[in-house]
């Protein structure tokens, strides 16, 4: 029965995944991150060994002229091809199985780390016309650019498409017209369904108390004109505050024609007092007709957020039993580590939820909200009322500084406002379950999601006393002025001088859920946490960036840790299976697709400065022995 | 004898020494560019050169503490090849170590036949 209900959209829409190509972000539209082929094994995965591997030579690591970069580029893997976004914008297309270049294409965009740390890129979008049988540009692939360019490229050739916006470029910052200090950064790629691109952006965070409002753009993939755009902050406070935007991915609902948004929080991050109206629509899950753009439902996560727990990653499609019923539901995961499982028509809450008392803030001006939702099945990865014990022997080895940077700071569980003697902030801001989310097996209704579990410390600095300050601001930590707001802020990891956690491990952990039943079924402590090169206990496990995919068979393909490996891990039990060495962090989600008959894994390792100062441009792709 | 296990002490050692530079300069190592195997090519290196004078002086009063010196370098390299998950390491640096243990042991009596 639930084949058959899923396989009507596969059916339906031309777009969503065949089965054992990659063709979005996540795999389909459904942002399962699931695969059909059964080639490799939890038997003969062990035996996998590489098929090919590719330096792109698009890396900096922000010693010389150029910023770092960050590469989290889920290979796409369409019209018999796989394709690349690079942090340098610009396009590969490679033979799936030798790596061999087909064609690329430079965007020549400017290398300037203009709204983020770094040089960032998440990948291309694939589409195609539903006849795309013939001529150019019926099929096509997209790259965004930090300064906001969208370039269409005919998918076969790498040609501009010429009737798309300018000569094949649209410039999305034409849009930008309230607080635009900053341009439309699109590091996420669009989402495409039908005959139309979902475009998000991403923006500047913690530098500006006024930015940009949310918006998501609907274009036409032909022609590249704006056929609607959505907002998320009430027009009459657009002008004070900002963001609520989307630049995570989506997924969209082919056969309901949903399309499904992760909304993040609204700016300023960590302070309020400019927006203690109701912002309805920021840090939610809203639900928004893709012909129309009309929103059909919303689903706050966290009223008046005030941690920048943004809705990180595309809620993934899932098809619930419960007394022998088929619900139509989602699943969204979430920094804050607690997983919404929402009817996906209406966005009621499948197993319940609570609205909880919370504290008051204490901050110049902060009306924080009274109550927040609490969604406790599944349980989340995260207890909510402490956070992990200091570890007595990073304690002693800092000779007290885990003491002293903890003392006196506020702990009063999840939702405790950011405050002027520091609060303690856990899961930390970067999550909690982030921007590469979970993997569903939809024969099972299982779900397998990364975790980190990292203490961090927030303290509201005065706006006069930061000014006196010095210092800088790495990639989600140090010094941020919020300006325009009475306080800037400092992010701290609660970590020694040394670089040892001062919080008792795991660090990171590999989830699973049944979503029919609403239980955990397993969690492992997952990756291997590194210093200098040193290797922590298996059991420490490491905190992680990027997600999961699954195969039929039971095979869960991630990188996602410190340690610079990509592994097999089994969906049953969670035990490693095989693992391989990268060039760096692999902060992507792996691709998995079968090409001429044969079953191949790809990931990208890129890294990422929030868990390790390490950047790579290593592709590798991994098949069984001949 | 002495002799010859000092001498494999050494070669182990430096098996572990170019075990380390092989870790450092990679590829695709896992630890490539960090200071973990420097430090475990410093501690091999170390206990060779300290084992080859151990060899060459075997009447200087610096032995003993050449030889404590050569058998911390050794445990220090080991303890770091294990975290560095680098079983190679950790094998040839506890053989090098074995194998200066045994030729301590001999030293005494076979001294006359070193010098």
């Amino acid at each position: 029965m639930r084949q058959a209900l899923l396989a009507l959209p596969l059916a339906l829409c031309p777009l969503t995944a065949a089965a054992q190509d990659w063709t979005t972000y996540n795999g389909d539209l459904g942002a399962r991150k699931y695969s059909s082929a059964t080639q490799i094994t939890p038997e003969n995965v062990g035996s996998l060994v590489k098929a090919w591997d590719l330096h792109t030579g698009d890396v900096a690591d922000g010693s010389g002229e150029l910023p770092a970069t960050v590469w989290s580029a889920t290979p796409i893997y369409a019209n018999e091809t796989l394709y690349l976004g690079t942090p340098f914008y610009r396009v590969l297309a490679l033979d799936p199985a030798t790596g061999e270049e087909r064609w690329s294409y430079d965007t020549r965009s400017t290398l300037e780390a203009l709204t983020q740390p770094a040089l960032k890129n998440r990948g291309v979008t694939y589409w195609q016309a539903e006849d795309a049988s013939d001529g150019p540009c019926n099929k096509r692939v997209y790259i965004g650019t930090m300064d906001s360019e969208l370039h269409a490229l005919d998918a076969d050739s790498g040609a501009l498409c010429e009737e798309f916006g300018e000569g094949g470029v649209v410039n999305v910052n034409q849009w930008n017209e309230i607080n635009n200090e900053w341009p439309l950064s699109l590091l996420q790629p669009p989402t495409a369904h039908g005959d139309k691109l979902f475009v998000g952006w991403a923006g500047k965070d913690w530098e500006f108390a006024e930015a940009p409002p949310g918006t998501v753009f609907a274009l036409d993939a032909r022609t590249g004109e704006k056929v609607w755009e959505v907002n998320f902050i009430p027009e009459e406070m657009r002008a004070q505050s900002g963001t609520a935007n989307v630049w995570a991915s989506m997924s969209v609902d082919a056969e309901r024609n949903i399309l499904y948004l992760p909304v993040s929080s609204p700016s300023p991050n960590y302070w309020g007092g400019n927006r203690t109206d109701p912002i309805e629509l920021a840090t939610s899950v809203t639900a928004v007709d893709t012909e129309s753009g009309e929103i059909l439902w919303s689903r706050q996560l966290i009223h008046h957020d005030i941690w920048d727990y943004d809705t990180g990653s595309a809620p993934t499609l899932v098809d619930i039993e419960r007394d022998g019923e088929v619900i139509p539901a989602l699943v969204q995961a979430s920094k804050q580590s607690m997983l919404y499982v929402l009817n996906r028509e209406t966005g009621e809450p499948i197993f319940g939820m609570e609205e909880r008392p919370v504290p008051p803030s204490t901050a110049q001006g902060e009306v924080a909200a009274p109550t927040q939702p609490y969604y406790m099945v599944p349980p989340p990865s995260h207890d909510f009322e402490s956070y992990p014990e200091m570890s007595t022997l990073a304690n002693i080895v800092s000779f007290g500084q885990c003491a002293e940077m903890i003392e006196g700071t506020d702990y009063q569980g999840l939702f405790t406002p950011p405050s002027e003697a520091g609060t303690v902030v856990y899961p930390g801001t970067a999550g909690g379950m982030q921007w590469g989310g979970g993997a569903l097996d939809p024969e099972t209704n299982r779900y397998y999601i990364n975790t980190s579990k990292v203490v961090q410390i927030l303290r509201l600095i005065p706006r006069d006393d930061y000014e006196e300050m010095t210092g800088g601001s790495g990639n989600e930590q140090g010094l941020y002025p919020q300006r325009g707001a009475p306080y800037g802020f400092e992010l701290t990891n609660w970590v020694t001088s040394m670089g040892l956690p001062c919080w008792e491990p795991p660090y990171g952990t590999l989830l699973a859920y049944d979503l029919d039943t609403g239980e955990q079924l397993w969690e492992v402590p997952f990756g291997r946490s590194q210093k200098w090169g040193f290797y922590g206990p298996e059991s420490w496990g490491s905190p992680t960036l990027g997600g999961p995919a699954l195969t039929a068979t039971g095979v869960i393909f991630i990188g996602a840790s410190m340690d610079n490996r990509v592994r097999a891990i089994s969906a049953e039990t969670g035990a490693e299976l095989w693992s391989s060495i990268v060039e760096a962090p692999a902060v992507a989600i792996p691709a998995i697709y079968v090409h001429e008959g044969k079953q191949y894994v790809a990931f990208v390792a890129g890294g990422n400065s929030i868990i390790k100062p390490q950047v790579g441009d290593h592709i590798a792709v991994y098949t069984l022995p001949e | 004898m002495t002799r010859l296990f000092l001498a494999l002490s050494v070669l182990f050692g430096l098996a572990a020494f170019a075990l380390s530079l092989r870790l450092y300069f990679g590829p695709l190592t896992g630890v490539e560019g960090t200071a973990g195997p420097l430090l475990t090519a410093l501690g091999s290196a170390a206990q060779a050169l300290l084992v080859l004078f151990i060899a060459i002086f075997p009447y200087s009063p610096s032995q003993g503490p050449a030889a404590a010196f050569a058998l911390l370098a050794a445990i220090l390299t080991g303890v770091a090849g294990w975290f560095l998950l680098s079983w190679p390491i950790l094998i040839a640096i506890t053989l090098a170590a074995a194998c200066l243990v045994v030729a301590l042991a001999r030293l005494p009596s076979d001294r006359k036949a070193l010098a």
